[in-house]
């Protein structure tokens, strides 16, 4: 496939009239799996939420195309719609929605048709069976005293059952123990299997990455993309760490 | 279906509160408030002597009393121009086929005749003044539960009971609008449940004010004997008219000893109305009195569900949404007196406030010196959706024993910006993302009432929401 | 002159049921007092400032509004009393405290006033000490006002150890411009009728409040309260925080009001309540207030009262205390805990001293 999925180009992005990214360009094409690595404060999460529609980022500059359509001007759930998911490093507590709701409801908007109950509650089932969640946690209140791992599986399972064509996961495995870590790859497995769906992995650690084939991976540094390389640079940094880029 | 499915309903349509049936051939009385025209209602319902005695008396105590110097203001009600008995012109019946048509339409818009099909044990439907429709099941009946209207009821078997109780919880000097309670009550029910007995499914009452300018008094007395349960329902809804309605319903709950009574409410007034109702409960020993409180409607409410716990251990839960649209000034939350040893009470309120909506919460827990290893835990939050809005947390508490338990906690703030991000980020959008985050701050309520009624609250906290982004 | 006064003072923000009798306070037929009252030592960088007027404040004060309320300028007025006024110049921290101590002696019938301008990006720690003998008896009456500018900053500590016969009626009225904090320490442990008002307007963006107020009441003493914390500047904040025991027939009413007015974009405000009963005779009153009118704001309330909870007990216990020791030392921990935040040594040495525990203070220094 030569279309492009994503295309960043030139982008800067604000927070509070501070600047953050400084003309970011990041072509994604469908199904291909990139990494956004960095040290802490670099700019990484900016570019997700930018990328989801985020009020609180304030683009100042370039572009963003998605399946060839401008997207800056689109609502978030508007990007969702058309097939963004973004992981939150800290997913937000909802009381009073369920889990099992809130996706059934999620999935209708995406596919703008009702969904059989019957046939959500098996894929629902299967896709908690893969992450090994106790169906349970369905009629348990969004986010609501999740642990920090039961958060990050709760997000897998959102895009296991929405199946976008882009997955934005932001620091997916921090602060998971081996296990999780584990479990939380093999949902991103399982939706790669299935869809085909491109990946774009914020990270400052690569543990998630030991299972995934990586396609291309984008070191990112005050706020620019730095170097870009095949999944050979992933290894690079897991030896070196930032330094080299640092000097840069 | 399960419980959780019941934010998948389609929007209700305002409209069907809105239905104004024209008056006719009605008995309306004159307006403004006269001996004369009590006298006139005692004539009309063969008010026993006690009772017309009772009446006047209770007018007299109106007169001298003075309105509220606290809360919302009642300028806007003119009791010379408030219609107090507005008499349908029917009788009432058991049979839903024997009401007149444009009455049975609007009930059946409402939904109440399927609803008692489904799963009510028994329905009474008030029109303006008085019951139209009143009827329960015969299993329910068979059990010895009484379940009729109060002026059957004051004429019938049980009027010692009921005079013994009448107004004894919520006196005429309680308040000016007890006092013309006591003076033009007209219409509500009278339950008995026999000792140890259970009544299963719930009975429910629903109030239905049509004539424009008129005042809706119905009076409940409910009394729960010993080691017996009941859910009771209340629904309340009118058409909106341009002129001040005025509701003054006064509920006395006795709930026996190791009794229990669950009262629900969802009162959805037209935003015209003046709700100025009394519910009061008296718990003996080993008793629960529960409140659900749901209040949408209205123009101005001044409403406050007291629980008196006077038996050891009695325990009382109270749980309640307020939600203050544009022009209503609802003013409303609970009062708790604990009177006996081992007694508890959790209060469990949210307030939401929209579009110039004015809510207060307003409480009171008094723990007397006699209510020893007492338990109390307070929680109210609010929630504001706009700047135009308001909303004020006033709770009391008066303690007066050193070994009781008592908290309180109270939060205000606002829809975080973050969670709607978050739910649209999946694809939600921004309208159904806010209204979401409403529902769940309003599931605490919710989760405690019937499917039926959880739905038709959701449908109005949807409806509320509905364009409510700039 | 009347020799007699009514006063409604304590206003609650925002009435609720009269019978609770917690909307307000009268006071009926209180004895006019005399002006005076007070030593005060003037630290380096302090200057006072002439009354110039009849009134007992200078026209810059007199707006600012008052916990109490404006029933106790009227007894001011009726007393003669002329505010001293006292100012710290731009840009000045002031390291020694401004000391004003009002020592009071049998049948004492005072009044007095004081006025503090902290001018801009300035610096003061303000304490008043109302002491008399313990088994004295009088009536007296302090007003403060304070008006902090820009950046300024202002430390207000009260310690109250009257003898257990005084009727004292203490009210305090702040203004915070931009960025101004004031910070508010009370330690009432004596007299036997206590009528406090803290009312403080947080008028300048993201100007602040602190604070901390602990109390013992005991016999049949009462303490009628009325704090408000006024959110009218942007991301503002407010922490108030009141604690202590009742013992005997006390009796004592806390009135605590957050009011986010319209345009306080970003305010915070936070009121916290921890009684312990030690009695059963006692009469604890409670209402804390959020008065809210606008969307981007956060305010919590949460209160505890009554009893220890069973578990810390029995540990406690387990360590070989009595329930009595127990509670006497909680009672202490919440006084200890608002002592240990006054800086000055002396004072906090004259608090334990009332408390009837001299030289402990040495000890815990060490």
């Amino acid at each position: 496939m030569s279309e492009q999925l994503l295309q960043v180009r030139n982008l800067s992005v604000s927070v509070e009239d501070k600047p953050i990214l400084h003309g970011i360009d990041l072509e994604v094409r469908p199904g291909e799996t990139h990494v956004l690595m960095g040290p802490n404060g670099a700019g990484k999460s900016t570019l997700g939420y930018t990328i989801m529609g985020s009020p609180r980022y304030e683009v100042t500059g370039g572009e963003i195309l998605f399946k060839g359509k401008q997207l800056l001007e689109e609502t978030t759930d508007q990007r969702a719609k058309d097939g963004i998911f973004l992981s939150f490093q800290n997913p937000l507590e909802v009381p009073g929605v369920s889990l099992r709701n809130f996706i059934r409801n999620a999935v209708e908007q995406r596919s703008g048709s009702r969904i059989k109950l019957w046939t959500f509650k098996k894929e629902l089932e299967k896709a908690m069976e893969v992450l090994q969640m106790d169906p349970s946690y369905g009629d348990r209140d969004l986010n609501v005293g999740f642990s920090g791992g039961e958060k990050k599986k709760a997000e897998i399972l959102q895009l296991l059952m929405l199946k976008p064509s882009l997955a934005i996961l932001d620091e997916t495995d921090s602060g998971l123990d081996v296990d999780a870590v584990r479990t939380v790859s093999k949902g991103v497995e399982e939706y790669q299997k299935d869809k085909k769906g491109a990946l774009l992995i914020i990270t400052h650690s690569t543990r998630i990455l030991e299972s995934l084939h990586v396609d291309k991976t984008h070191v990112l540094v005050n706020g620019k993309i730095v170097a870009s390389g095949d999944a050979s640079l992933v290894d690079e940094i897991n030896e070196h760490g930032f330094e080299r880029f640092l000097e840069a | 279906m399960s419980e959780r499915e019941k934010t998948y309903v389609e929007d209700v349509n305002r409209s069907i509160y809105d239905i104004r049936n024209e008056e006719k051939d009605v008995y309306r009385i004159q307006k403004g408030l006269t001996p004369a025209i009590v006298e006139e209602i005692s004539a009309k319902k063969n008010d026993p002597a006690w009772m017309a005695n009772f009446r006047l008396q209770s007018l007299q105590i109106y007169n001298e009393m003075e309105v509220p110097d606290w809360g919302p203001s009642i300028e806007g009600l003119n009791m010379e121009d408030i219609v107090t008995y507005v008499k349908p012109n029917t009788h009432m019946s058991a049979k839903w086929s024997e009401v007149p048509e444009d009455i049975k339409d609007t009930f059946e818009k409402l939904g109440i005749p399927q609803a008692e099909r489904k799963s009510l044990a028994g329905v009474g439907a008030q029109y303006d003044s008085e019951l139209v429709y009143h009827n329960v099941r015969e299993e329910v009946a068979a059990q010895g539960v009484v379940y009729t209207d109060m002026e059957s009821a004051l004429n019938g078997e049980y009027a010692d009971m009921v005079r013994k109780h009448f107004m004894k919880l919520v006196p005429p000097r309680d308040h000016k609008f007890a006092a013309l309670h006591g003076a033009v009550w007209s219409g509500g029910s009278f339950v008995y449940v026999p000792p140890g007995v259970s009544v299963t499914i719930p009975l429910q009452s629903y109030f239905r004010l049509n004539a424009p300018g008129a005042g809706q008094f119905e009076h409940t007395l409910i009394i729960v004997d010993e080691g017996a349960y009941l859910h009771f329902i209340e629904g309340c809804s009118a058409p909106k008219y341009n002129v001040a309605n005025l509701h003054a319903g006064c509920v006395e709950l006795f709930v026996g000893k190791n009794a229990k009574l669950r009262y629900s409410t969802i009162e959805n007034w037209s935003k015209n109305m003046y709700n100025l109702n009394t519910k009061r409960a008296l718990v003996e020993e080993g008793g629960t009195i529960e409140w659900v409180s749901g209040s949408f409607g209205s123009h101005v409410s001044y409403l406050y569900p007291m629980s008196v716990l006077n038996g050891k251990g009695a325990r009382a839960e109270f749980t309640g949404i307020t939600f203050a649209g544009a022009g209503q000034n609802l003013d409303t939350g609970t009062k708790v007196v604990h009177n006996a040893p081992e007694t508890t009470s959790y209060i469990n309120t949210k307030s939401i406030s929209k579009d110039g909506g004015i809510s207060t919460f307003r409480s009171s827990v008094v723990v007397k010196n006699s209510a020893a290893k007492s338990k109390s835990a307070v929680s109210c939050q609010s929630l504001m959706l706009d700047d135009k809005s308001r909303s004020d947390t006033i709770p009391a508490m008066d303690i007066r024993t050193q070994d009781a338990d008592i908290g309180h906690e109270a939060k205000i703030g606002r829809i975080s910006d973050e969670a709607v991000f978050y739910l649209m980020s999946r694809g939600i959008s921004e309208e159904d993302a806010r209204a979401m985050i409403v529902s769940g701050f309003a599931d605490n309520v919710s989760k405690e009432l019937p499917l039926e009624y959880a739905v038709e609250m959701n449908n109005l906290i949807r409806l509320e929401m509905k364009g409510s982004i700039g | 002159m009347e020799k007699e006064y009514n006063m409604t003072i304590n206003r609650l923000p925002a009435k609720t049921w009269n019978w609770l009798r917690m909307n307000e306070t009268q006071l009926e037929k209180i004895e006019v007092p005399t002006a005076g009252g007070v030593k005060v030592s003037l630290p380096e960088k302090i200057t006072t400032v002439e009354n110039e007027g009849s009134q007992p404040w200078n026209a810059d004060f007199a707006g600012i509004p008052s916990g109490m309320g404006e029933d106790m300028d009227g007894l001011l007025t009726a007393a003669g009393v002329k505010a001293q006024h006292y100012e710290v110049s731009e840009e000045t921290t002031e390291a020694q405290p401004l000391l004003l101590d009002y020592t009071y002696v049998q049948n004492s019938l005072q009044a007095g006033a004081v006025a503090v301008r902290a001018r801009k990006n300035s610096e003061i720690t303000v304490i008043q000490d109302f002491a008399s003998d313990r088994e004295t008896s009088g009536q007296a009456a302090v007003s403060t006002r304070l008006h902090l500018e820009e950046g300024a900053k202002i430390r207000l500590i009260q310690i109250q150890r009257l003898g257990n016969g005084f009727t004292f009626m203490n009210d305090i009225g702040a203004l915070c411009e931009e960025k101004a904090s004031l910070e508010v320490i009370q330690l009432i442990l004596g007299g036997k009728n206590t009528y406090l008002g803290c009312k403080t307007t947080l008028q300048g963006r993201e100007s602040s409040l602190n604070a901390d107020t602990a109390y013992i009441v005991g016999g049949d003493g009462r303490l009628d309260m009325n704090y408000v914390a006024v959110h009218e500047g942007k991301k503002t904040q407010s922490n108030m925080q009141a604690g202590g025991v009742l013992r005997d027939h006390a009796f004592k009413l806390y009135r605590g009001t957050i009011d986010f007015k319209w345009g306080a974009k970003g305010a915070v405000g936070n009121e916290k309540e921890d009684v312990l009963l030690l009695s059963n005779d006692v009469v604890n009153q409670t209402i804390p207030l959020i008065l809210c009118a606008e969307e981007d704001v956060e305010g919590n309330h949460g209160a505890t009262i009554g009893k220890l909870d069973d578990e810390l007990l029995l540990y406690l216990e387990s360590r070989g205390m009595n329930r009595e020791q127990i509670y006497e030392m909680m009672a202490m921990a919440k006084v200890d805990a608002v002592c240990r935040k006054i800086p000055d040594a002396a004072t906090r040495a004259k608090v334990q001293e009332f408390l009837g525990r001299a030289g402990e203070e040495e000890e815990a220094e060490e």
